[in-house]
């Protein structure tokens, strides 16, 4: 045994390839993410459970299983004749119904995922998303096709977004700040806009304070006839493209560094006031491109209302910070937080089948619950370190190999 | 010490394991009533975590412990402190904005009976009491941030006294110290334990070792070597013990071969706007190759900022700091390193030249023309009114390519021809490049404070040993990053610089022991071979054996011809490694020595204030201050 070789460091046996792609950082922190993810919604619906049981524990069981398959058709509906609760297939909307949602929704989360590697909460989206709305609404009406709406939105909100970057870096404003002020000067804006300066035909002549809705050819383009559209792939791609950037290129990896330890990337060399302003300016494009899909899907879109009267345009960027934190603040992880709560919301008219006494909305209880556990992820992840821990210990217990007495240091 | 007196702690056979390495090993130590104990080893030798199995912040694998001649369980610090021990960590466990007495009470605040409202004037009396005893000047209701180091650590052992802690374990009590302060806490051991309490303190510099120890015992890779008493043996048997060869504790150097200049500053002052005035107070001096200056003085008297400085940390309020022969291909395409300049670079510059020159001449009359050596290249900027508004509107120039400075001062067109004449190597000015332009061009840094500046903690060690060179062409290709010539590289690095962790390349820089992290930098920065070495306490809480190491390495860099700056508070080191001695006190440099001809009272005498040189003639000047100078803490 050449023993002088086997010195400092236990010598690994070469492993296959599963194993070594297995235990590479990055594949182990996006494992130990889903699994505490995927903990918290456990524990949340285990919670849910126990709030059927409560109310009424009789049909709790068929209501924790309506709340689990009710996104996805299937579920207990009342057969007339028996007067019993049967499994069965509910409806075939509700799938496509969750993905048309969902598109925008993947967005909106990496709006604030994205700059959270950075250590940036970038609240404003909003202003983002409205006025990418806007623009794109406004340019579907005006005739472009929905390819250039797409763009010319992501290049709206972009621009909105570049403020609160450029004053974070130049002025070191709080991007909180500047954003949620910035949400409400787009929102003001777009109702002066609205009601002095847009012709009327483009506001819709049945309903006051709502544009018409986008015109054909602005929308995105379908797949099948039951609302997906294209925006599905686009916004897999982005998030695809953002999460490829974030682990394996250059700039992702200065990103991460001065999110991590701001003065060692000065000391690097990474310029923060760039990748600051960029940061918030990539989010910001997102969020136009995630506005203008909320209003362009092909089938039963939105309507697009504006001020005063009651709208709610102005949270939609906070639904984005729900899923960046069940997704815990990864890119991949959006996609499958906004599947998770809107199927969860969809299976809100399917509860009051089940039992009288359930209120539809204990499918918003349960999503805020899991919202609320969470923000505990990190514990989470802290137990799976150590169980993790554990067994390397266990692994490496016979295999303990210090240098001898005698052969120490290397010579100088 | 009689035989008779007690163990006060005696721990047996002590066996600490984690996940991939055995901390310590089989390890054995006991503490006599009022001795003061050492212990002794090299980073990595198990010393903390032994202290730390003691303090309850870790439980031992296998093994006893036994307070006076009791067996005890220590499951945390609640439990060592009721048995009356208690411990001052290297990093002080101290909340910075509370003060002293806030940070001495915390956690066994006096309170009344009912509802738990507290009564810190019940602990005054008694703590203003022990301050005196002990003669610590410590003012109680000072903010810990408003305190030196020194009066940070009499709070930490006041913290101790006033839980009736009778065993102290000091973690490396001297590494934040100035000399005067060590002074004063060898004093308080002393007198500490005079009055019957034990002490045990972890160190690795022998000289204190010597000087207060009683016993002393070596650990060296988990195991312990033995204990032995102070009277009866030497630095060297204790290095070798330690490392396990003979360490030279001086180490040898050759004739300095100096060459031309490398750095030169001129005139430099950096402003902080928090303490309101210049840090750095019209400093100059210059830099040659093959040489090492040091730069001496006590903490906080701007050698920080002037380093921060002049790498590009900190904005330079006026003055200048030019680097000499500095390769401008460089700056063409930093991604590949070692590429000629081709036709295509020389066409690029060619235009970026003339319409520089069409902005600048053209436009804006007002030429700054600056001189830096009569006898080499005229060096000049040229800004147009609006780049001038831009770069004070911003405090820096537009483009980061156009700090070059460039041979002839331009008056007309460049034509392609004379672009291609253009000498590779330039002189060029520090204070317009930008941090990693700076390193480009050939300053390699070695930061003070490693965990806030040199490293990323929670990044692996392959991340951090490539940082000065993930943008470059192997390690990263076409923006997406080459993890295995990253692997490839910090395994090579590793290797030769013998860098200690618990997983190789893939450890988190925050589990290592800071001598490890501390070599980590080293390795990174000595392997790329700048012309300008800038090192800041290189050995900062570093053993014998890798102090040793670090001092034969910047002397391989000093006679392969670099230029070294080193910034050190060890006036040990600084009379061994340095060939040139500047001593800066209150901003300003205030003498400049040759260590072959002075001694460490007359540095010490510099870096207090009480006497000045003039640096064109090395000569003394009176100092005109009529009250007393501050002689230090």
């Amino acid at each position: 045994m050449a023993s002088n070789e086997l010195n400092r460091q236990p010598q690994p046996k070469k492993n296959n390839w599963f194993v070594s792609f297995w235990r590479k950082p990055n594949i182990q922190t996006g494992f130990r993410n889903f699994i505490s993810g995927f903990i918290c919604i456990a524990i949340g619906y285990f919670i849910a459970l126990i709030l059927l049981l409560c109310i009424d524990a009789k049909n709790a069981g068929k209501g924790i299983i309506q709340l689990i398959t009710a996104g996805w058709g299937y579920g207990y509906t009342l057969d007339a004749s028996t007067q019993q609760l049967v499994f069965g297939r509910i409806s075939e909307d509700n799938l496509p119904r969750i993905i048309y949602l969902m598109t925008p929704m993947m967005l909106t989360g990496l709006t604030i995922a994205f700059p959270f590697q950075l250590g940036l909460f970038n609240i404003g989206n909003t202003s983002q998303i409205t006025i990418g709305a806007f623009v794109g609404l406004c340019l579907g009406i005006v005739g472009l096709p929905w390819w250039a709406c797409l763009i010319f939105a992501g290049l709206a909100g972009a621009a909105v977004g570049f403020i609160p970057g450029l004053l974070k870096a130049k002025l070191n404003v709080n991007e909180v700040l500047s954003g949620i002020m910035l949400n409400w000067i787009i929102y003001y804006l777009i109702d002066i806009i609205g009601r002095l300066g847009l012709p009327r035909s483009f506001k819709d002549r049945t309903q006051i304070d709502n544009l018409i809705f986008m015109p054909n050819n602005a929308r995105m383009p379908a797949i099948g006839t039951k609302g997906i559209s294209w925006g599905l792939i686009i916004a897999i791609i982005i998030i695809v493209l953002f999460q490829v950037m974030l682990h394996h290129t250059r700039w992702g990896k200065e990103l991460k560094l001065s999110g991590s330890n701001k003065f060692c990337a000065q000391y690097a060399g990474i310029s923060q006031d760039k990748n600051i302003i960029l940061t918030l300016t990539l989010a910001g494009l997102i969020g136009g491109i995630a506005g203008y899909m909320i209003y362009a899907n092909p089938i039963s879109p939105q309507a697009f209302r504006w001020s005063s009267s009651a709208n709610s345009t102005i949270s939609d960027g906070f639904t984005g910070i729900s899923v960046s934190l069940i997704a815990q603040n990864s890119a991949i992880g959006c996609i499958l937080s906004a599947f998770l709560l809107n199927m969860i919301s969809s299976a809100q008219p399917y509860m009051k089948v089940v039992s009288s006494s359930y209120n539809s909305y204990i499918t918003e209880l349960l999503s805020a619950i899991i919202i609320y556990i969470a923000s505990f992820a990190s514990f989470f992840r802290y137990l799976i370190i150590r169980y993790q821990g554990k067994k390397i210990e266990q692994r490496n217990q016979l295999n303990l190999t210090r240098a001898k007495p005698d052969e120490t240091t290397k010579e100088a | 010490m009689s035989d008779e007196a007690e163990n006060v702690i005696e721990l047996r056979h002590i066996t600490k394991d984690f996940p991939g390495i055995r901390a310590n090993d089989d390890v054995s130590l006991t503490l006599r009533k009022g001795e003061i104990h050492a212990l002794l080893g090299e980073n990595g030798a198990g010393k903390s975590t032994l202290m730390s199995i003691l303090f309850g912040l870790y439980e031992p694998t296998s093994g006893e412990i036994y307070v006076r001649g009791k067996k005890s369980e220590i499951k945390n610090p609640n439990d060592a402190t009721r048995l009356g021990i208690g411990m001052v960590h290297q990093h002080f466990k101290l909340v910075g904005c509370y003060t002293a007495l806030q940070n001495i009470i915390l956690g066994y605040e006096p309170t009344t009976k009912f509802f738990g409202i507290l009564k810190p004037k019940a602990v005054r009396k008694s703590l203003e009491d022990l301050c005196e005893k002990y003669h610590f000047d410590v003012d109680l209701d000072e903010k810990i941030d408003d305190m030196p180091v020194g009066s940070q650590q009499k709070v930490e052992i006041l913290k101790m006294l006033y839980r009736k802690n009778d065993i102290l374990i000091f973690d490396e009590p001297t590494a934040v110290l100035t000399p005067q302060e060590i002074e004063d806490l060898m004093k308080s051991m002393k007198s500490l334990a005079a009055e019957g309490k034990s002490i045990l303190f972890i160190s690795h510099k022998l000289n204190e070792i010597m000087e207060v120890a009683d016993r002393v015992t070596v650990l060296r890779k988990g195991k312990c070597l033995g204990t032995l008493n102070i009277k009866e043996t030497n630095p060297q048997e204790l290095s070798r013990l330690m490392v396990g060869r003979d360490v030279q504790l001086v180490t040898q150097k050759q004739e300095a071969k100096i060459g031309p200049d490398v750095l030169t500053v001129k005139n430099l002052t950096v402003y902080n706007p928090e303490k309101k005035k210049d840090v750095v107070n019209n400093v100059s001096f210059d830099v040659r190759q093959g040489e090492i200056v040091c730069i001496a003085g006590i903490e906080g008297n701007g050698q920080t900022e002037l380093i921060y400085a002049l790498t590009g940390l900190t904005k330079i309020k006026s003055g200048e700091a030019v680097l000499h022969h500095v390769d401008r291909t460089i700056f063409n395409n930093p991604t590949k390193p070692n590429q000629k300049e081709t036709g295509a670079h020389r066409i690029w510059r060619c235009i970026k030249t003339n319409v520089n020159y069409f902005f600048s001449y053209i436009i804006n009359e007002h030429i700054r023309v600056f001189f830096v050596n009569q006898h080499r290249f005229l060096a000049y900027h040229v800004y147009s009114p609006i780049g001038n508004w831009f770069r004070k509107l911003f405090k820096r120039p537009i483009s980061d390519r156009e700090e070059l400075v460039y041979a002839e001062p331009q008056k007309r067109w460049k034509t392609f021809a004379e672009i291609e004449k253009e000498p590779q190597y330039v002189d060029v000015h520090l204070e317009y490049m930008s941090v990693r332009n700076r390193s480009l061009a050939g300053i390699s840094h070695i930061p003070e404070d490693r965990q806030k500046y040199g490293l990323a903690l929670d990044f692996t060690l392959q991340d951090n040993l490539v940082l000065s060179r993930y943008f470059q062409n192997p390690y990263q290709v076409g923006g997406f990053i080459n993890e295995n010539a990253g692997r490839i590289y910090s395994d090579t690095l590793i290797d030769k610089y013998d860098i200690r962790s618990s997983l190789g390349s893939i450890t988190t820089v925050r589990s290592m022991s800071g001598g490890n992290q501390q070599k980590a930098i080293i390795a990174r920065e000595l392997d790329r071979s700048c012309p300008l070495l800038i090192a800041v306490q290189p050995t900062r809480g570093l053993d014998v054996g890798a102090i040793e190491y670090i001092h034969k390495e910047i002397l391989k860099q000093r006679d392969a011809g670099a230029g070294v700056l080193l910034v050190s508070l060890e006036l040990d080191e600084v009379m061994n490694l340095s060939d040139r001695i500047l001593v800066m006190f209150n901003g300003e440099i205030v003498a400049e020595l040759d260590p072959k001809k002075t001694n460490v009272n007359e540095i010490g005498l510099y870096m207090s204030g009480a006497k000045r040189m003039d640096l064109k003639t090395h000569t003394d000047i009176e100092t005109k201050k009529e009250e007393d100078v501050n002689h230090g803490e």
